[in-house]
């Protein structure tokens, strides 16, 4: 984390809401502490993402969201249509909560 | 639980005796961060209050995104001012301790896995690489339209707006394939940069703001010598691959190198 040969001006820039949760809510080292939420990852993952379906509905104009065949704000954010997930097997950490996050929606 | 107990909020666990625990970034309600050591390890830690961050009231505000922003960002900028001086592991967000014992306890109990994550880390940073679909260029409106001069007079305007709007769609449709095409190379390219790489499933236009369609979200652990090197690539196929518009971000503390232990430990 030294930053070696990081341009400035994009550093100054605001990290993204989006990109942060992506690495506060599914990466980072998962211990059980002693307030649990009787989850561990699988749950705070859900929770947030409900959170965020939520609020993004609220704010986005209908519209747009049916013009573009968009059925929920998380339909694109699934993973279904990266071929790189299947091709490559490689585990998404998401994937697996967002079956759940989408039924709470 | 009284509204006075106070609750461990733990940051990150860092290699050593890291002094400036935290920095002066301000941490989770505005507290400072300390360090809790055991086992040759400092966890960074903040004290938080019952009102809100007990169980009930942490389940809560995990619901609330001006919450959840507020306290993602405290989170994160205490950790990368210790992961800017020292190897430290993230902690996931809400991970929240009774006492400072309970602390020392789990450092204790899982030293080996954090020195063997620690050394993966070491040198090394995070950066992330996104990739949005190019938007196709409406062909009519491009070339003027009026090269098909016969298109308005024998079907009408409705049929050519209905022609037009189905070219549109196929163009755009071509386009997200190209640009999958070469996401794949993207990712793979810059995978062979680095120590290890993860895909994160891409973002909702309607969280990131932007129109185009993500088709890469991706982040690679990559050895601080070849930050530069790295970032260079990034450039060089952007300028090669046209169907794709790409983003990097970074350095970013290792968050996403942690859970994925080949060994199996932290997680």
């Amino acid at each position: 984390m030294t930053g070696q040969g990081y341009d400035p001006a994009i550093q100054a820039e605001r990290i993204a809401l989006v990109d942060l949760l992506d690495r506060v809510l599914a990466g980072g080292v998962v211990i059980a502490g002693d307030v649990t939420l009787s989850i561990a990852d699988v749950d705070l993952v859900t929770v947030s993402l409900r959170t965020l379906v939520t609020s993004v509905s609220a704010l986005i104009e209908t519209p747009l969201t049916e013009a573009q065949g968009i059925e929920t704000p998380l339909t694109e954010a699934q993973g279904i249509e990266t071929p790189l997930t299947e091709t490559q097997g490689i585990e998404t950490p998401l994937t697996e909560t967002q079956g759940g996050a989408k039924e709470h929606a | 639980m009284d509204a006075e107990h106070r609750w461990v909020w733990v940051y990150a666990v860092a290699d050593g005796d890291p002094e400036d625990s935290g920095g002066r970034a301000a941490g989770i309600g505005g507290g400072p961060a300390r360090a809790i050591r055991a086992a040759g390890l400092t966890a960074i830690v903040g004290d938080v209050g019952e009102p809100e961050f007990g169980e009930a009231a942490l389940r809560r505000n995990l619901e609330d995104l001006d919450w959840l922003e507020r306290t993602a960002r405290a989170h994160h900028a205490v950790i990368e001012a210790v992961a800017g001086q020292f190897p430290a592991v993230p902690m996931r967000l809400a991970t929240v301790f009774a006492s400072d014992m309970g602390v020392a306890g789990m450092l204790r109990e899982r030293a080996g896995d954090f020195r063997e994550a620690l050394s993966r880390i070491s040198a090394r940073s995070e950066w992330g690489v996104k990739a949005y679909a190019a938007e196709p260029v409406d062909q009519d409106t491009a070339s003027g339209s009026a090269a098909d001069g016969h298109d308005g007079s024998s079907a009408g305007p409705g049929a050519a707006y209905l022609r037009r709007r189905r070219a549109l769609l196929t163009a755009r449709k071509d386009a997200r394939r190209e640009a999958m095409a070469s996401a794949q190379v993207v990712y793979a390219e810059l995978a062979r940069l680095s120590v290890s790489a993860h895909l994160y499933p891409p973002q909702s236009p309607d969280l990131t703001g932007q129109p185009a369609s993500m088709v890469l979200n991706a982040a690679y652990l990559v050895a601080d010598e070849r930050a530069d090197e790295f970032a260079a690539a990034v450039t060089d196929l952007a300028a090669k691959h046209r169907s794709v518009q790409l983003a990097l971000t970074g350095p970013w503390p290792a968050y996403s190198f942690i859970a994925d232990s080949e060994a199996g430990g932290l997680q």
